[in-house]
C-alpha cells in the first residue's frame, strides 16, 4: 500500500445539507481522525494536529484533502443542470477496501443475483460485450456500450427495460454511472458513488444522484438507492482478501469483468495503491 | 486427530450452506438435495466471494455474487454471464474432506476427515459459542456442578452427571473463541435436556469469567 | 489444423515472474499452445481453446503479476498445423 498518491485526492466527509452549526463530529480519513464542523455555507475540517484542511462543497457533500499538492476535484457537468433533482443518499459504512466499493459499483454481472428483481433477474444473466478504455487525456477509466435487462432500472421505471449504461472513474475512490433515464429516454440519469477511505479496510460510501424524476418522493429515491447499497454491502464485507488485489492470480476474471480489470490496471499504473494488495494474494 | 466438529447434523438441512473454521481455514459447508455433505475453501475462485453466502440449486453450490455454479466435486459447472461456455475442469472450488457420524459433522483441512467412534446412542442438544479457547471450555464444564455434583469423565470421553450423560465436541474459532457442540444420551427427557442446557450456560459464564 | 489466436504483450515485462504467471493462467483456463519471451518488453503466446477462455486469458494478462506493467495487448488469428494439447513455455 501507499498513502502517497491517496493524500492528494479530495474526499467527501459529510453530507453538506446535514451540517448543523454547533454540532461538529469526528470522522476518519486515510486512517487519521478529522473534526468536521461549521455550517453548509462555511464548513470547517480540522486535522488531529489542529491544522485546518482545505474544504469545498460540491455535489451535495463537504470535500477535503490532506495532501500538500492536491489534484483538482473532478467535474461532473450534470451537477450544473438545474432541471435535475439532486439526491444525496446518506452514508453507508462498509468494512472493505474503498477500492473494492468502487469496483463493485462498476460491476453489472452481479445484478441478477445481488439486486434480484430490481437491477437484474434470471434468466437475463448474459453480459454482452462492452468497451472499456483508459482515456489518457482526462486520466479516467470509461466503460461504454453496456446494455442490460433490468426489471426496475430506477424508482421511476414502471416496467422492465433494456437499460444502457456508461461508467466513468474520474478518481480512484469515485465512480459515476450514466444510465438510461426511464421518463426521459434522450437523457442520462447520473448516479455516483463518492467513497471516503476511512482506512485501507474500511470506507464510507456516499451515493449521490442527479436525476430527471419529478414524480417520486425524495424519501423514496433515497430508500431505493440505500436498499441497493445495503445489498452490495453483504457482498463487499465477504470478499477475500479484504484489500483489492492488483495481481489477479487468485481470481478468474472473464470478459464481463473487463471494467474491474481495467480499473485495477489503471490503479496499478498510477501507483494508487491505498486499499490495494500489491503482492500476490 | 485433525478433524474438527463443525456442527450438528440436525442444524444443516438439505440445500443449506454454513460457514465453519477448521485448522485456521475459512470453510463453506453445504448439504445437497440428497443429504450429501460438502466442505470447500470458503472463497469463490472467480472474485473471492465467500461461498458460505451462496445458494444450492440443481445439485450445485452457486456463488451469491455472480452466480457461478460448482458441482459436488468442486468443478465449475456454469458461468451465468457466459451461458454458452462449458467451463473447463481446471476451474474449481477447493474441496476438503467431510464426514458425519452420530449427529455431528466433521471436517479436516489437511487429510481425510474422521469422526470418533461413540459409545452409546446420542441426540443433539445444541451448539454454543464461548468467548474463550477450548481448554477453558473443557475446564469449566468439568468444574461446574450439575445437580449438586461435579460431572465425571467416562473412559470413552463423555461426561456423566447423576443419571444424565453429555458429549461435548469443541471446535476452536481463532485463538479466543470456541464453538462447542453438545449431545445428550438418547432418551433424555425434555426436563433433563433443559436442565443440561442451562447448566452449559452456567459453565459458559464461568469459562468466560476466568483469567485470560 | 486448429484455429486460435496469437497474443502479443508489450510493456515492462522483464520480471522473471511474467512467463510462469502466464503459464499458470493458461493451465488454469485449460488453454493449449505456447508462450515465449521475445525480449524484455515483449511476450508472445499462441492459444487454442474456446473463445471466452482466450478472452479471459487476454484480460488476466492485461493486469498480470504484480511486478509487470502491460502497456498493450494485440491479438491476431493463428492456425496451428497440429492441434496442441498442452500449454508450454518455450
Amino acid at each position: 500500500m501507499s498513502r502517497e498518491y491517496a493524500t492528494n485526492d479530495w474526499y467527501p466527509v459529510a453530507d453538506a445539507a446535514r451540517m448543523i452549526p454547533g454540532h461538529g463530529f469526528t470522522t476518519r480519513l486515510l486512517g487519521e481522525p478529522l473534526e468536521v464542523s461549521g455550517s453548509f455555507e462555511n464548513p470547517v475540517v480540522t486535522a488531529r494536529d489542529g491544522r485546518m484542511l482545505p474544504v469545498q462543497v460540491r455535489y451535495g457533500h463537504v470535500w477535503t484533502t490532506t495532501g500538500s499538492a492536491p489534484r483538482p476535484l473532478f467535474d461532473i457537468a450534470e451537477a450544473d443542470e438545474t432541471d435535475r433533482t439532486f439526491v444525496p443518499c446518506g452514508a453507508v459504512q462498509v468494512r472493505c477496501s474503498p477500492l473494492r466499493a468502487v469496483e463493485n459499483f462498476l460491476d453489472i454481472a452481479h445484478f441478477p443475483f445481488v439486486h434480484t428483481g430490481i437491477l437484474g433477474e434470471e434468466p437475463h444473466t448474459q453480459v454482452a460485450p462492452y468497451k472499456v478504455e483508459i482515456r489518457e487525456d482526462a486520466d479516467e477509466v470509461w466503460a461504454t456500450q453496456i446494455g442490460f435487462h433490468q426489471p426496475q432500472a430506477a424508482k421511476s421505471a414502471t416496467e422492465a427495460i433494456e437499460t444502457r449504461y456508461e461508467y466513468r472513474v474520474p478518481a480512484p475512490t469515485t465512480a459515476v454511472l450514466y444510465k438510461t433515464c426511464p421518463p426521459k429516454p434522450e437523457a442520462w440519469d447520473v448516479i455516483a458513488i463518492f467513497v471516503q477511505p476511512v482506512a485501507e479496510d474500511m470506507c464510507i460510501a456516499w451515493p449521490w444522484m442527479a436525476l430527471y424524476d419529478d414524480v417520486s418522493p425524495y424519501a423514496d429515491l433515497v430508500q431505493f438507492q440505500q436498499e441497493i447499497f445495503l445489498q452490495d454491502r453483504s457482498i463487499l464485507e465477504n470478499q477475500k482478501p479484504t484489500l483489492l488485489p492488483l495481481d489477479p492470480r487468485m481470481e478468474i476474471p472473464t470478459r464481463c469483468d473487463l471494467t474491474s480489470v481495467v480499473y485495477r490496471r489503471w490503479l496499478k499504473r498510477k501507483g494508487a495503491t491505498y486499499g490495494a494488495l500489491t503482492t500476490a494474494a | 486427530m485433525t478433524s474438527v466438529a463443525v456442527g450438528l447434523s440436525r442444524d444443516l438441512a438439505a440445500k443449506r450452506v454454513m460457514r465453519a473454521e477448521v485448522q485456521g481455514y475459512d470453510i463453506a459447508v453445504w448439504r445437497d438435495e440428497n443429504g450429501g455433505l460438502h466442505a470447500w475453501n470458503n472463497r469463490c475462485p472467480h472474485r473471492g466471494m465467500r461461498l458460505s453466502h451462496g445458494f444450492v440449486r440443481d445439485g450445485h453450490l452457486a456463488c451469491l455474487y455472480h452466480g457461478w455454479h460448482f458441482r459436488k466435486d468442486g468443478g465449475c459447472a456454469y458461468i451465468p454471464a457466459h451461458p454458452e461456455l462449458e467451463p473447463p475442469e481446471t476451474i474449481s472450488a477447493t474441496v476438503f474432506s467431510i464426514t458425519e457420524n452420530a449427529g455431528v459433522i466433521w471436517v479436516s483441512a489437511t487429510d481425510t476427515a474422521k469422526a470418533p467412534a461413540e459409545d452409546g446412542e446420542w441426540e443433539p442438544l445444541r451448539s454454543l459459542s464461548f468467548a474463550c479457547p477450548p481448554e477453558k471450555v473443557r475446564h469449566a464444564i468439568e468444574n461446574t456442578p450439575f445437580a449438586g455434583q461435579l460431572p465425571e469423565r467416562a473412559a470413552s470421553g463423555h461426561l456423566t452427571a447423576g443419571s444424565t450423560a453429555l458429549l461435548v465436541h469443541c471446535a476452536p474459532l481463532g485463538d479466543a473463541e470456541t464453538l462447542a457442540h453438545l449431545l445428550v444420551a438418547a432418551g433424555t427427557s425434555l426436563a433433563g435436556r433443559k436442565a443440561l442446557s442451562r447448566w452449559c450456560e452456567t459453565a459458559r459464564e464461568s469459562a468466560e469469567a476466568g483469567p485470560a | 489444423m486448429t484455429c486460435g489466436a496469437i497474443l502479443t504483450l508489450t510493456g515492462q515485462l522483464s520480471a522473471e515472474s511474467a512467463l510462469p504467471w502466464i503459464h499458470h493462467r493458461g493451465q488454469l483456463l485449460n488453454l493449449a499452445g505456447w508462450v515465449r519471451r521475445e525480449d524484455d518488453q515483449t511476450i508472445r503466446m499462441a492459444l487454442a481453446g474456446p473463445e471466452p477462455l482466450i478472452e479471459a486469458m487476454e484480460i488476466a494478462c492485461s493486469l498480470g503479476p504484480g511486478d509487470v506493467l502491460v502497456d498493450t495487448i494485440t491479438r491476431a488469428r493463428h492456425t496451428f498445423d497440429e492441434k496442441p494439447d498442452t500449454f508450454v513455455m518455450l
